[in-house]
């Protein structure tokens, strides 16, 4: 059952044409992987469907309602929830605090003990229940992730656009994330994630969309698009010719 | 299981019996001194504790920047000069309406500034300000021009009367402030000024959360503003100029940015100071700016940081970590 | 007499511009709100009165002093007060009215409180048609204009120029280039310091000098660079013109009262409809 369609969207910045008259589908319970080298125009994309961005044109269709252009918490309401590139949280409030806002902020009248009680299964859930109290801006890296994971969760959203959710991170810590990622699937909800390095989407993606220049490439599952010349070229083409002309 | 965060003093009750034993020294002590000037210093000073309270509230924690808060509380001062001269109001009704008007000033102000960030929101305020205290100067006939409006009738006759209502209005927006900041309305307005478009993400809508922010920040200058009006017996261009807006954010940098309580010290001391030095007369303005910078540049989480530095040392042994704005 | 309010206008917002010109630099390249701005305009003004009217130098060899040595307070100010706070726009905010305000009483108890009046570099006037005006006015314009095409030069031309553009783009990637960012900051600082000082100056001859007359140009100062925009030097200077010119037409039409009004009004109605100037680029 499709739940987001995306047609048409376009949207530049002065004279560079950042994502040109994309059209894809996601159904429920999908993964779907968004990958392109440098530049292609993927968080544009996260941007714009989570309400950051105001398309030049084109339509967002979600449950029925087409939200391109709302305000992003607006959109957040009815239920898409979004983790940013460089893992953003609120430095100076505790995780347990971090988490409260942004689960109130849409369940405005939780009472205090069910409002904590859900907190504390989020937390449980992306493994930082021991951690409520730290302070979010003593987190290390993967925690930081996790956090914003968890906070995303906390809005009670049934898609979530995860953009690069395991840069930066040592092996086992992206294991342990990629296992939060499926464990979220499992549970009904709806993943779009952005990420460049492939292998990362092959663990986890049932289907990928590859972008280069703002435009959509190639979709299909992980194995035909790994395969795909096109692709190919689009990642690795321009630095064969780099190699070539040194 | 109970989250508790790290509070000076830990104990519940121990800071209950503290604030009892505080509220009954507020209210024996005109008993023990009759000193009618001292009396009047410390209800000036809880006035302008209630409009240090609001600035912190718009600037501190929501982190808008307001360089006009004089604004509000003349809105509630006019007002009442306004009114007074028209009709026959009760005064708590029109300390009331006077909160409300500043309310609707916030409405006008605030909604057109919502889209400013940083220091251009700063200078819209400054700008906002400095046309009414303009305007304030240069329609006479509205406004009294530089004389003002006199003879406005007195609310409560004697000082001590006047003492304990200063000192309720005051605990009053303490309470209703302290309620706020810890609550979750709390919690937005610190995430927004942590991180706005973060703040967004999460799902609030910050829009509404600065108007009922700044509408809140506004009532409590408001009503500082109409009683004042009614204590002084009359209002002058004074209450809307940059003086106050000064003495305001002094105060509170003072006492202590981003605490409930600073803010109140820094009012008290500063107002004692400036009533208490008037020997040193032309000094004072040389003497009070110099020290909000030298604390700035020494100790930018005023002296309420410094305070609870030390009390924390001599308590628990060593400082808590390295954070030297941590909230109370 | 509406030609030569117009004309006078122009000519006082050459002046304005030379001072916000000051105050772009500051807000440009430090990043940073100096509600001090005013005060160095008060300084200047009240230098130039005390060397020419006792001492009785040489009105122009008084303005290079006076620039040279609010030159120097501003660097000394950069490097006590706003360097340790420059991180907090708030906490710089509130540092520089204080010493606004402190400087002000200082100026107060030096040189009490009547209004003086510094005597013009060049006395007469001359007439074209209906119009009378005063050398001294024109003067002052061309020199104001004259040091704003200086500097105008200077940051284009010169290594310290480019320097202070590159900190101005990139703070962070100019130190890793190697530019010794806090020196830039103070040169900038006292730089835009001494041009308020040098605004002073040229309209000292002109207008009433008291210690609280720096308010009123500061506030017009932010009105000219927000509408015109920050780094874009002309957009500064046309928007200075247009002030003068708004500024004397209200007070001939309307009344002096109400001419603080119009900077304000101006500033807000720029940054409700477009929050970043309209010239130029957004300062933060």
């Amino acid at each position: 059952m499709v739940i987001l369609q995306v047609r048409n969207l376009t949207r530049s910045f002065s004279r560079l044409v950042a994502v040109s008259d994309l059209c894809f589908d996601v159904s429920k319970g999908d993964i779907v992987g968004l990958m392109g080298p440098n530049g292609a125009g993927k968080t544009t994309v996260i941007n714009l469907i989570s309400g950051f961005l105001k398309p030049d044109s084109g339509t967002i269709q979600w449950q029925d309602e087409n939200i391109a252009g709302w305000k992003p918490f607006r959109i957040v309401h009815k239920g898409i929830a979004r983790t940013f590139q460089q893992a953003r949280v609120f430095p100076k409030m505790s995780v347990y605090d971090n988490i409260t806002v942004s689960l109130t902020a849409k369940r405005r009248f939780l009472s205090v003990a069910d409002s904590e009680s859900k907190v504390l299964d989020i937390l449980e859930f992306v493994g930082l229940d021991r951690r409520s109290s730290t302070l979010a801006r003593e987190l290390h890296q993967d925690e930081l992730r996790k956090l914003e994971i968890a906070r995303a969760i906390s809005s009670g959203p049934e898609l979530i656009l995860l953009d690069e959710p395991v840069s930066g991170l040592t092996p086992e810590e992206s294991d342990s994330v990629i296992n939060i990622i499926k464990k979220l699937n499992q549970s009904g909800i709806t993943l779009i994630i952005v990420e460049h390095v492939m292998r990362m989407l092959m663990k986890v993606s049932h289907r990928l969309i590859v972008m280069n220049s703002g435009m959509k490439l190639v979709e299909g599952s992980p194995e035909e698009v790994s395969q795909n010349p096109q692709v190919i070229e689009a990642y690795f083409g321009k630095e064969e010719e780099k190699l070539a002309h040194t | 299981m109970r989250f508790k965060k790290d509070k000076i003093g830990g104990n519940m009750a121990f800071r209950l019996v503290g604030l009892l034993l505080l509220l009954g020294l507020i209210a024996v002590f005109p008993y023990l001194f009759a000193d009618q000037y001292f009396l009047h210093v410390v209800i000036m000073a809880n006035i302008i504790a209630m409009f240090a309270l609001s600035w912190n509230l718009i600037s501190g924690y929501m982190g808008l920047v307001n360089f006009g808060q004089c604004m509000f509380f003349g809105a509630g001062a006019y007002l009442i000069g306004f009114l007074t001269k028209a009709y026959n109001i009760s005064p708590p009704i029109g300390i009331l309406l006077g909160g409300l008007a500043a309310v609707l000033l916030s409405l006008i102000v605030g909604i057109p500034c919502l889209r400013l960030r940083g220091a251009y929101y700063s200078i819209a305020t400054l700008g906002f300000s400095q046309v009414l205290f303009t305007l304030s100067l240069a329609l006479p006939k509205i406004t009294g021009g530089e004389e003002g409006i006199h003879g406005i009738p007195k609310f409560i006759q004697s000082v001590e009367g006047n003492y304990y209502f200063s000192f309720l209005l005051l605990l009053l927006s303490l309470g209703a402030l302290t309620l706020l900041l810890r609550s979750r309305f709390g919690k937005r307005f610190i995430s927004i000024r942590e991180d706005e478009r973060l703040s967004e993400a999460a799902g609030i809508d910050t829009s509404r959360c600065k108007i009922n922010g700044t509408a809140i920040s506004a009532f409590v200058a408001g009503v500082a503003g109409a009683y004042f009006c009614y204590y002084q017996t009359q209002v002058t261009p004074d209450v809307i100029s940059e003086g106050l807006t000064f003495s305001g954010m002094a105060a509170v940098v003072f006492g202590g940015l981003g605490t409930l309580f600073g803010p109140i010290l820094g009012a008290y001391v500063l107002t004692f100071l400036d009533e208490y030095l008037y020997f040193l007369m032309d000094y004072r303005l040389i003497v009070y700016p110099l020290v909000i910078m030298l604390m700035l540049i020494f100790s930018p989480s005023g002296i309420f940081g410094l305070l609870r530095g030390w009390i924390k040392e001599r308590a628990y042994g060593n400082p808590s970590g390295s954070e030297s704005n941590k909230k109370l | 007499m509406l030609a030569q309010v117009i004309l006078s206008g122009f000519l006082l917002g050459g002046t304005y511009a030379l001072m916000a010109v000051g105050l772009s630099l500051t807000l440009g390249v430090m990043h940073i709100i100096n509600l001090a701005h005013g005060l160095f305009y008060t300084l200047g003004s009240f230098i130039i009165y005390t060397l020419v009217v006792q001492p009785k130098v040489n009105s122009f060899l008084a303005l290079i002093l006076t620039f040279i040595v609010v030159f120097l307070v501003g660097l000394i100010i950069e490097r006590i007060l706003i360097r340790p706070i420059r991180d907090s726009h708030l906490n710089v905010m509130i540092a520089t009215f204080a010493l606004a305000i402190f400087a002000e009483q200082c100026i107060h108890l030096g040189w009490g409180v009547k209004y003086l009046s510094a005597p013009p570099f060049i006395k007469g006037e001359f007439q074209i048609g209906q119009v009378i005006l005063d050398y001294q006015r024109l003067l002052s314009f061309a020199i104001g204009m004259a040091l704003v095409a200086i500097l105008a030069i200077v940051l284009k031309k010169t290594k310290l120029g480019k320097a202070t553009r590159m900190v101005q783009q990139d703070r962070e990637m100019a130190m890793v280039l190697g530019i010794n960012v806090n020196l830039i900051s103070m040169v900038v600082f006292g730089l835009g310091a001494a041009l308020a000082a040098a605004a002073g100056c040229l309209l000292a001859p002109l207008y009433l000098i008291f210690p609280a007359m720096g308010w009123n140009p500061l506030l017009i100062s932010f009105a000219i660079v927000i509408l015109g925009g920050m780094g874009s030097i002309g957009g500064t200077v046309i928007g200075g013109i247009l002030f003068g010119l708004t500024t004397l037409l209200t007070s001939y039409f309307i009344s002096s009262g109400m001419v603080n009004v119009v900077p304000f009004l101006a500033i807000i109605a720029t940054l409700l409809i477009r929050p970043s100037g309209f010239f130029g680029k957004s300062i933060f």
